[in-house]
C-alpha cells in the first residue's frame, strides 16, 4: 500500500473512532517517508485522542522540527500542553511558533489567536497596559528607573512601546552601551541620534560594528558634553581628529577595554584640556605615557581625575610630573588613585604640587581616594597635614597596612572630614571609637574590615554614625571593588 | 485651640465619602498642606479631594500614616541618587502588593495629591515589574497584544540585539 492510502485507511479509522488502529495505518505511513504536515500531525492528534498526551506532545514537537514555519505542530503542541494544564508552557510554544513563522497566513492568524486569547486568560487579573493608562509624563518617569539597555530591549514589546520610547527625546540623553551582549549596528546608532536629537549628552561607547562612524556622527548631531569608552579596542588619531570638534566636551573616560596609547592622550589632553572638567583613566597596560611636553598641558578646569592602572613603575614618576608641570590643577576636588603597591607618601608628594608655592592658600581638594596603596613608616606616614585639614571625603582602601594608629593621625589633622571609606584594612573596634569620640565624621564606610566586632558597629551606630559594615569575602582582594 | 498633633482634618472623596484623619498625616500630601494653609483652620471646611475615590483615598492615608514621621525629604539626595536604585522597603513592597488597577490608581493619586515618595515607590514597583522581562513576558504581564508583524519584528530584533538579555 502507498503512504497515501495507509494515510486514506488511517483517516477512515480515526472517524470511526477506531483510533488504535488509526495510529497503526499512520505509524506505517510515516515509515515510508518524507512524511507531511498532515500525517504528521495526524499521529498527534491520534495519540490525543488515545489519551496518551506524552506520546501526543512528542509528536507534536516532531511536527514543529520537521516543519519548522508551519503553525500546526505548535497549534497541536499548545492543544496538549493545555489538556495537561501546562497554560504557561503552552503560552510559551505558541509565542515561539509566531516567532518561527516567517509567512502571515491562515496559519499564523490562527496561532496568534490562540496566543493572544490564552495571554489574556492566563494575565493577571485587571492588568493594564502602564503606557496607555498613565499620563506621559509618569510613564517617562517609570521609564527613567530602567537603564538604557533595558529601554531598548523593551521597545519590542508592541508598537505602542516603541513610538512611546521613541518619541521621547530624555530617553536617548545617554546612549550607554555598557551592557550591550552582541555589537551594536550602525542603523541603531541612526535611530538613535534621529529619537535623540539634540538630546544626547552623555555617550557610553561600547561593543561597535564601527566606532569611528559611530563617534564621528555623534559628534557632529548632538552636543556631546561626556564621552566614556568602554571596549572598544586601539584608539589613535581616529580618536584624536573627532574629538577636536567636540567643542562641548566636559568628560572624557577611558576604561581597561579601550587601548590609548600615551601620544594618543597626550593629543587628546592637548585638544581638549582646556575645558575638561572630569578625568577618567583606567588601563591595563604597563608601558609608559605622558611623554615630555607635559608643561605643555594645562587642565585650568579639572575638577575630577580618577587614575587606575596595574603597577607603580612607570606610572608614578609620570603622574608626579604630570602634576607638577600642570600648575593649573588649582581646582582639582576629587581625586582618586587607584595605583598598587605605592607608598602613601609618595601620594601626598603628588598633593602637594596642588598647594601653591604661598603657604597661606590651601589646597581645595575636597575628596581623596586611594586604593591599594601602602602606609609605611610610624611618625607621620601620611604627611598630609595642612592639606588634609581641608578634605571632606578621604578613602584609603585596600590597604591591609593602615592600622588604628594612623587613623588617629588622620582624625587628629583632618578637622573637617565626613566620610571615611577604610573598607579592607586592618582598622579594629578601636579606631571605630576614635571616629565616634572625634565628633565630625558622619559616615564610615568599613565593608570586609574583619577585624572590627559586631558589637563596636552596633555601638557606633547608636552613637549616631552610619556605618556601612559588610563582609563581601568573595570579592575582597579584587581592587575593583570601589565606592 | 488642640495642639497641631492633634488636629484632624476632613477629607471628601470623589464618590462623596468623608474621611477624617490626623492633619500630619494627610499633610504627607502637598495638596492638601498648602490647601490647609491657604484656607487656614483644619477641621471645620472638608478638604475635597475631587480626583480620588474611597477606596484609593483610604488605600493613600494608610501609605501615610505608616510614613507620618519620615523626615522631610532634603534637596540634595533628589534627582540623581535616587534615580539609580530600584529598591523597595518591605512594608511599602508590601504595601505595593495590590492588583494594577489599585497600583495605577495609587500613582494617579500620588502624583495628583503630590506625595513625591509615595509616587516614587509606585513608579518603582511598575519599574520592577519590567526589570528583567523578556518582551513576551512583559507582554504576559500586562495583558499587551503583539502587534508588530514578523517582519517588522524582525527588523528591530535584528535592530536592537545589543539590547537583548540572552
Amino acid at each position: 500500500m502507498s503512504a497515501e492510502s495507509l494515510q486514506r485507511e488511517g483517516r477512515a479509522a480515526y472517524d470511526k473512532g477506531e483510533f488504535s488502529k488509526a495510529l497503526e495505518y499512520y505509524n506505517r505511513a510515516v515509515g515510508r517517508g518524507n512524511p507531511s504536515t498532515k500525517l504528521l500531525d495526524s499521529v498527534a492528534a491520534t495519540h490525543y485522542r488515545l489519551g496518551a498526551l506524552e506520546a501526543a506532545l512528542a509528536a507534536a514537537k516532531k511536527t514543529i522540527q520537521t516543519y519548522r514555519e508551519d503553525a500546526t505542530g505548535y497549534l497541536r503542541a499548545g492543544q496538549v500542553l493545555l489538556k495537561m494544564e501546562k497554560e504557561s508552557t503552552a503560552l510559551e510554544i505558541y509565542a515561539y511558533g509566531l516567532k518561527s513563522i516567517k509567512h502571515v497566513g491562515v496559519g499564523f492568524e490562527k496561532l496568534k489567536k490562540a496566543h493572544d486569547d490564552l495571554q489574556q486568560q492566563l494575565a493577571p487579573q485587571k492588568s493594564i497596559d502602564p503606557l496607555s493608562v498613565l499620563p506621559r509624563e509618569l510613564a517617562i518617569f517609570i521609564l527613567e528607573y530602567l537603564n538604557f539597555r533595558q529601554r531598548i530591549a523593551i521597545s519590542r514589546v508592541s508598537k505602542g512601546w516603541k513610538s512611546f520610547i521613541k518619541s521621547e527625546p530624555t530617553l536617548w540623553a545617554h546612549l550607554d552601551f555598557s551592557g550591550a551582549r552582541k555589537k551594536v549596528r550602525t542603523s541603531f546608532i541612526s535611530t538613535a541620534i534621529n529619537a535623540g536629537r539634540s538630546k544626547i549628552t552623555t555617550a557610553t561607547l561600547n561593543q561597535l560594528w564601527d566606532f569611528d562612524k559611530t563617534l564621528a556622527a555623534l559628534i557632529k548631531h548632538c552636543p556631546l558634553e561626556s564621552l566614556g569608552l568602554a571596549n572598544t579596542g586601539f584608539q589613535g588619531q581616529n580618536l584624536v581628529d573627532a574629538l577636536k570638534k567636540a567643542t562641548k566636551l566636559r568628560e572624557f573616560a577611558s576604561q581597561t577595554g579601550t587601548d590609548i596609547g600615551d601620544k594618543t592622550l597626550q593629543l587628546i589632553l592637548e585638544c581638549r584640556g582646556s575645558t575638561l572638567e572630569v578625568l577618567k583613566f583606567s588601563s591595563k597596560q604597563t608601558k609608559l605615557f605622558f611623554p615630555q611636553r607635559l608643561d605643555a598641558l594645562k587642565l585650568p578646569v579639572l575638577t575630577t581625575f580618577d587614575f587606575d592602572v596595574p603597577e607603580v613603575i612607570p606610572y608614578w614618576e609620570v603622574l608626579t610630573q604630570l602634576v607638577t608641570h600642570s600648575p593649573k590643577l588649582q581646582s582639582l576636588r576629587f581625586l582618586h588613585l587607584d595605583i598598587p603597591g605605592v607608598p602613601f607618601h609618595h601620594a601626598t608628594a603628588l598633593l602637594d604640587n596642588d598647594v601653591s608655592n604661598d603657604k597661606k592658600q590651601l589646597s581645595k581638594l575636597k575628596a581623596f581616594y586611594i586604593h591599594n596603596a601602602v602606609v609605611e613608616g610610624i611618625s607621620d606616614p601620611f604627611e598630609l597635614r595642612g592639606r588634609l585639614s581641608q578634605l571632606q571625603e578621604l578613602g584609603i582602601t585596600h590597604c591591609l597596612s593602615l592600622k588604628d594608629e594612623h587613623v588617629d593621625i588622620l582624625l587628629e589633622h583632618g578637622k573637617k572630614l565626613q566620610i571615611l571609606d577604610l573598607r579592607c584594612t586592618s582598622i579594629t573596634g578601636v579606631a571605630v571609637k576614635a571616629i565616634v569620640q572625634s565628633g565630625g565624621v558622619k559616615k564610615l564606610v568599613a565593608y570586609d574590615c574583619d577585624k572590627i566586632g559586631r558589637d563596636a558597629i552596633d555601638w557606633a551606630r547608636k552613637q549616631g554614625l552610619q556605618v556601612d559594615f559588610k563582609m563581601t569575602s568573595n570579592e575582597t582582594g579584587g581592587k575593583k571593588v570601589r565606592y | 485651640m488642640a495642639s497641631e498633633a492633634e488636629q484632624t482634618v476632613k477629607l471628601v472623596s470623589s464618590d462623596n465619602v468623608e474621611i477624617v484623619t490626623e492633619r500630619k498625616v494627610a499633610e504627607r500630601s502637598m495638596l492638601i498642606k498648602n490647601m490647609i494653609e491657604d484656607l487656614g483652620a483644619p477641621g471645620e471646611e472638608p478638604i475635597p479631594i475631587m480626583n480620588v475615590s474611597e477606596a484609593v483615598l483610604r488605600k493613600v492615608l494608610e501609605w501615610c500614616t505608616h510614613h507620618k514621621n519620615d523626615p522631610a525629604p532634603s534637596q540634595d539626595d533628589d534627582a540623581d541618587s535616587r534615580k539609580k536604585t530600584t529598591d523597595i522597603e518591605d512594608w511599602d513592597q508590601k504595601f505595593m502588593q495590590v492588583d494594577q488597577e489599585m497600583l495605577f490608581e495609587i500613582i494617579l493619586a500620588a502624583n495628583y495629591m503630590d506625595i513625591k515618595a509615595l509616587l516614587d515607590v509606585g513608579c518603582k514597583t511598575v519599574a520592577n515589574m519590567i526589570k528583567g522581562k523578556s518582551p513576551e513576558e512583559i507582554r504576559k504581564t500586562f495583558n499587551i497584544q503583539n502587534d508588530f508583524t514578523p517582519e517588522e519584528e524582525d527588523q528591530i530584533r535584528r535592530e536592537n540585539e545589543w539590547a537583548e538579555d540572552r
